[in-house]
């Protein structure tokens, strides 16, 4: 079987404003439009390399964070998204991943893809800087068997996250 | 346009073509449809009230006397304009001659209404149904809510009966007018009750003798469940201090065992079987999906995903509980209807309760519909109170009840149908057209709750052939009836006779004078909302386009095959940017949206007059500046600048947006230096200008502030035509560009121009 298509469910969370609902329109319709703060969580199917998944877009607001504990349970793998031009949210934005992590509804087989989007932008910070201040160092130090990888991305640029989905396939 | 807007204040009615052809085939060639918004009780300044019986015409039509009647003062006859009926005037009418008119036939009221003499209605009937599912936090601000509801109702309307049902796992239903302790009674949640059997359980006698079961102490049984509020204030007061959460256990990844579909049915079986055809609303406050019983939107596993708009198109598995919810919904709104009754919701949670499902109970009845993240909000607290404001009078509440709309056309045109929140009262009538538009075959709708804003689209066909040419001069009638309950109880009939000339069908300048753009947007826009029901949304997509082409080929002047010759008048130069707006709106793209804000949007558009209406498919742009007062602005990026300050105004959101250079100042403090006042005035009046908005607005709309290139500034971004985008970014000096792939409104004109001087 050479077309073998996984199947999966996919959460995409992140701080308001990271890009979430941008990288699931290039995702469905190959389209870069402006989106509006997400509400309610919306579900499509996307299909990316050999994967479809039915992906959730969940609000990235504060009051709307309490939902990602509860759709997490259902989740295979997590897309969590990182404004990475914006330094002033680092420490919130790591704040909410390690909150994520730590519940115990997430399943423990969950693969978690930090995708640090805008990296386009002038001042944006690399791999480095994103992977202390996101303290993914910390992660990989607690003995956690969980799948975590960061990879930097330009959603309007349509570079750098299908890498990152690679990856998220490997794991599901 | 001033014509347009004067018809709208003096009957509250808005054409999308105020000159009509007078053939069926010359109108069929128009492209937008005939037909109007009308707002049956728009508050309209000297509203003359009789108080004395409308005269009814005693032929084959019910119109009432009105000032087109032709009238022989000498035989005391008038004669109707519909049916041609001639009519003697009745005994009491004998002084009536030219120079005393009674009001009904002074040209200047052609809206008039009736105060009539039939023994007033109760007072309206609130029943309040109550989710316990809620977590802690939005149960305490909702039971707040309902305790400030309940003080203010007791000032202002103290004789009004109030009743409580709570639901979880299980229906109960509050026993307000037992003394001696906090009494209810409980029922299960996962079947439906017949209305009769409910009506036993409650020991409000068998189903029949109804209302007139007495308890000892003389007064209706019912009222053991439906309390006077100044008696039903401490009763209700205290079931609410002691009210807790739903106590079953919910499963560890499960949802929580709610029985909405239940309890409203129950809810409307104790309101039907005790006041029926008394003003009457089932107020529901939920804060997530029906899990259990009839209604069901979802299953109590939290593996089962709620249905997306994904799984509604390719009809997944997801969509199991869809239809059969629906049909619950919609079954449960039609005893509303008959019953006279309203059907409220209030729906605040993070996500979706299954408004799609429970759509019906609101459209239907006419009903109210809330939806926002949380009871701790201003949406909610706000908009829940100002249901129950009072009229401009002071007196009574605003809300009106059990409203009948009926239309009365002259022979040349008959009605297709209404799109609004009404029922079809299915009545046969000879002026009732073949051509269905949105809820047709009937000349009557019933539109159980009402107020000053809830606006109907009526939709009418010429039906005179060709062959058969009306005659220089002759005009066409409508006759807009609508009977009511004014919240006081009193029968109302407000009466809109409206007469128009006939165009010379080879006169197409003098039809295109009366486009009035905005209506005919707005009445497009319903129909094509009301199209989604059974079409796909990139079918009607297509549809607005063809139609938009269509027109312009008509009323445009060109050369065939020149695009760069194409010029629109003033009368039609400012709709394609309507149907623009339209095709990118919330109403028609669901990407991105819930099944249930998609609902939402669609019902609020559907109850709204034709301003407002406008503004949520074209949201307004406000612009402030040092350089003066506030300007009207593009919906378009270029209209940002650094030293401005927007104010979007989508009806559901307003959002003041600082550009860059004003944002740096606000967080510098510049306002707070006395030397800056200017720039303290400039920051304070878009603030004021939208408190202005969030005031008058129902549902009270989100409220934002955001800078530019903040992470709010997209509710912004998301409404601007993309003029200039990051591929043509390079070419102006404009302060900032959108990252879209979208067709801007100039790439749109363009094609619009070549498709339409096409040969």
């Amino acid at each position: 079987m050479g077309i073998f298509l996984k199947k999966g469910r996919l959460l995409v969370v992140g701080l308001d404003n990271a890009g979430k609902s941008t990288l699931l329109t290039v995702l469905l319709r190959n389209e870069v439009v402006p989106t509006a703060p997400t509400h309610q969580p919306v579900t499509d199917m996307i299909k990316v390399g050999h994967m479809k998944l039915r992906a959730v877009d969940m609000g990235g607001h504060e009051i709307a964070r309490r939902m990602w504990v509860q759709y997490a349970q259902e989740a295979d793998g997590i897309v969590y998204i990182v404004d990475a031009a914006d330094r002033e949210r680092f420490q919130e934005a790591a704040l909410e991943l390690h909150k994520l992590l730590a519940s115990p509804t997430l399943p423990a087989s969950a693969a978690v893809l930090v995708l640090a989007n805008k990296v386009d932008l002038p001042h944006a910070a690399q791999q480095e800087e994103l992977y202390y201040s996101l303290g993914l160092d910390e992660i990989a130090q607690s003995g956690s068997t969980r799948p975590v990888g960061l990879y930097l991305c330009s959603i309007f640029e349509r570079r750098g996250y299908m890498e990152g989905f690679d990856w998220l396939a490997q794991h599901i | 346009m001033a014509d347009f807007h004067e018809a709208e204040a003096t009957d509250g009615v808005r054409f999308s073509w105020n000159v009509w052809p007078s053939s069926r085939l010359e109108a069929t060639r128009m492209v937008v449809p005939l037909g109007c918004l009308y707002t049956p009780l728009k508050p309209i300044p000297e509203l003359p009230l009789l108080p004395y019986e409308p005269i009814m015409c005693k032929g084959t039509c019910p119109s009432i006397l009105n000032p087109f009647c032709r009238i022989d003062y000498k035989a005391k006859l008038w004669i109707c304009p519909f049916c041609f009926q001639r009519n003697h005037f009745p005994p009491h009418y004998s002084e009536v001659n030219e120079n005393n008119l009674p009001a009904e036939l002074i040209p200047q009221y052609t809206t008039i209404e009736y105060a009539l003499s039939r023994k007033p209605a109760g007072p309206p009937v609130f029943l309040w149904v109550v989710d316990t599912c809620l977590d802690e936090s939005e149960l305490r601000a909702l039971k707040d809510s309902l305790e400030q509801v309940l003080q203010l109702l007791s000032a202002t309307a103290p004789n009004a009966l109030l009743g409580l049902i709570t639901f979880g796992t299980t229906i109960q239903i509050h026993e307000l007018g037992y003394e001696h302790c906090a009494k209810s009674y409980t029922f299960s949640g996962k079947k439906e009750l017949e209305a009769a059997k409910l009506h036993e359980l409650l020991g409000l006698g068998a189903r029949g003798r109804g209302t007139q079961h007495v308890s000892p102490d003389g007064r209706a049984a019912y009222h053991r469940f439906l309390l006077p509020v100044a008696e039903a204030e401490f009763a209700i007061s205290s079931i609410l201090g002691d009210l807790r959460m739903d106590p079953w256990p919910i499963e560890p990844a499960s949802r929580a065992q709610r029985c909405t579909g239940a309890a409203l049915s129950a809810a409307v079986a104790l309101l039907e079987t005790t006041v029926p055809n008394q003003g009457a609303r089932v107020q529901l406050f939920t804060g997530g999906p029906c899990t259990i019983g009839p209604g069901q939107m979802v299953g109590l596993p939290m593996a089962e995903p709620m249905r997306s708009h994904h799984d509604i198109e390719k009809e997944t598995s997801n969509v199991k509980h869809t239809k059969k919810a629906y049909k619950h919904y919609a079954a449960v709104a039609k005893r509303a209807v008959a019953a006279g009754h309203v059907c409220d919701i209030f729906a605040c949670a993070l996500d979706q309760v299954g408004l799609m499902e429970m759509r019906a109970l609101p459209e239907k009845t006419g009903g109210h519909v809330v939806m926002s993240e949380s009871y701790t909000g201003n949406i909610f607290k706000q908009s829940f109170k100002a249901v129950f404001a009072l009229d401009s009078t002071g007196q009574s509440l605003r809300m009106a009840f059990g409203a009948s709309l009926e239309v009365l056309t002259s022979a040349e045109f008959k009605v297709c149908g209404a799109i609004g929140n009404c029922a079809s009262l299915a009545k046969k009538s000879p002026n009732v057209a073949e051509t269905e538009i949105g809820t047709g075959n009937t000349n009557a709708w019933a539109i159980s709750g009402l107020d000053e804003d809830t606006t109907l689209a009526l939709y009418f066909e010429v039906t005179n052939q060709a062959n058969a040419p009306v005659q220089q001069g002759q005009q066409r009638y409508l006759q807009l009836l609508t009977s009511y309950q004014h919240s006081s109880g009193q029968y109302r009939l407000r009466v809109t006779t409206l007469s128009h000339t006939w165009a010379d069908t080879t006169q197409l300048a003098e039809i295109a004078r009366g486009f009035d753009q905005e209506a005919a947007a707005v009445l497009m826009a319903r129909i094509a909302s009301h199209k989604t029901i059974t079409e796909e949304s990139f079918d009607i997509l297509r549809w607005i386009d063809r139609m938009l082409i269509r027109l312009v080929a008509k009323f445009a002047d060109y050369v065939k095959d020149d695009p760069a010759s194409f010029r629109l008048s003033s009368y039609f130069s400012i709709y394609p940017q309507f149907m623009f707006h339209l095709r990118r709106s919330q109403f028609l793209q669901v990407f991105g949206n819930s099944p249930d804000e998609t609902a939402y949007n669609r019902l609020i558009l559907t109850r709204e007059n034709c301003t407002n209406s406008l503004i949520m498919i074209q949201p307004t742009l406000l612009a402030y500046s040092f350089n003066g007062p506030p300007v009207p602005v593009l919906l378009d990026v270029t209209s940002i600048s650094p030293d401005r300050i927007l104010l979007l105004d989508t009806f559901f959101q307003v959002i003041v947006f600082h550009g860059e250079t004003i944002s740096a100042w606000r967080k510098q403090g510049y306002h707070e230096d006395p030397e800056h006042q200017n720039f303290r005035e400039l920051l304070q009046a878009p603030k004021e200008d939208a408190a202005a908005m969030l005031q008058e607005r129902f549902p009270v709309p989100m409220y934002v502030e955001c800078d530019q290139y903040g992470s709010q500034a997209r509710f912004l971004l998301a409404k601007l035509n993309p003029s200039v985008t990051h591929t043509s970014q390079g070419q102006g000096a404009a302060s900032d560009f959108l990252f879209t792939d979208d067709v801007s409104l100039q790439v749109f004109m363009e094609h619009l121009k070549r498709l339409a001087v096409q040969t």
